[in-house]
């Protein structure tokens, strides 16, 4: 019970009573904010990606929830630029992939009425 | 100062209404367009089109069609991970707007650290399950 506990490395702050060497990370987020870092963690557009993956049936989706999983690594490890720029790479496949699904989805639409129009136009 | 605070409230309400009326119309088009039956307006999966495999997605526009004329077993038989989906981006939306409102940014699961990676395991076990040519899995083919 004397024991004198490692002095905290870093610039973190001093331990809580009763705690380890490292405070607790805030309730339910789990970003701890490194010091000196900017104002917090790059949204990782993830809902954006699964909204992708799941609607629009392309593997774009699954590239945007990859470069998501990137984000939150990138960012415990301080290298704040990169982690940004994962936030904004999945933004931008999820993006591609949604106007790739619409574009997609007008061109279908437009061929199935013609064909329709044709069939018609043939039976009648 | 009321009625600055007025337009405020407008911006800050916009983005998610956005939302909320573009899921309505798409609600709109697959109750419409009744993807169940084949060869309606609504259009095949591209990835399912071109190459022949479920991707993860396949299906999700019966599984809505199902949801929305409330047939739950039906939807999760169409795309069950899908259906687990559209409660955790109706679970974000509800946060994120709640945020909106109250203007500041309310934690939802996107923002755990596991959340991406979590997903990345699910969408791509769900992407091979779904397309592996034997006995139970076969179940699983829109």
């Amino acid at each position: 019970m004397t024991e004198i506990p490692p002095p905290p490395p870093g610039n973190y702050p001093p331990p809580p009573p009763g705690g380890g060497g490292y405070p607790p990370p805030p309730p339910g987020g789990g970003f701890p904010p490194p010091g000196g870092a900017p104002s917090g963690p790059p949204d990782n557009n993830l809902v954006w990606a699964i909204v992708v993956t799941v609607l629009c049936c392309l593997p774009l989706g699954i590239v945007a929830i990859v470069k998501s999983t990137q984000v939150s690594g990138l960012w415990a490890q301080g290298r704040y630029a990169d982690a940004q720029k994962a936030a904004d790479d999945a933004k931008k496949f999820a993006m591609w992939g949604a106007i790739a699904g619409v574009v997609f989805g007008v061109l279908y639409l437009i061929f199935s009425l013609v064909v329709g129009a044709s069939m018609f136009s043939y039976s009648s | 100062m009321q009625d600055t605070r007025q337009p405020l409230v407008v911006t800050n309400i916009g983005a998610p209404l956005g939302v909320a009326v573009a899921a309505g119309l798409m609600c709109g088009a697959i109750w419409l367009g009744d993807p169940t039956t084949p060869g309606g307006p609504l259009p095949v999966c591209p990835t399912k089109a071109l190459l022949g495999i479920d991707c993860p997605g396949c299906g999700s526009l019966r599984m809505l069609y199902s949801l929305l004329h409330g047939d739950v077993f039906a939807a999760a038989r169409y795309n069950f991970i899908g259906l687990i989906s559209v409660c955790f981006l109706l679970w974000a939306f509800g946060a994120w707007t709640y945020g909106r409102l109250v203007g500041r940014r309310i934690t939802s699961w996107q923002h755990h650290r596991w959340a991406a990676a979590v997903a990345l395991v699910v969408m791509s076990v769900w992407f091979v399950i779904r397309n592996v040519p034997f006995a139970p899995f076969t179940a699983l083919r829109v």
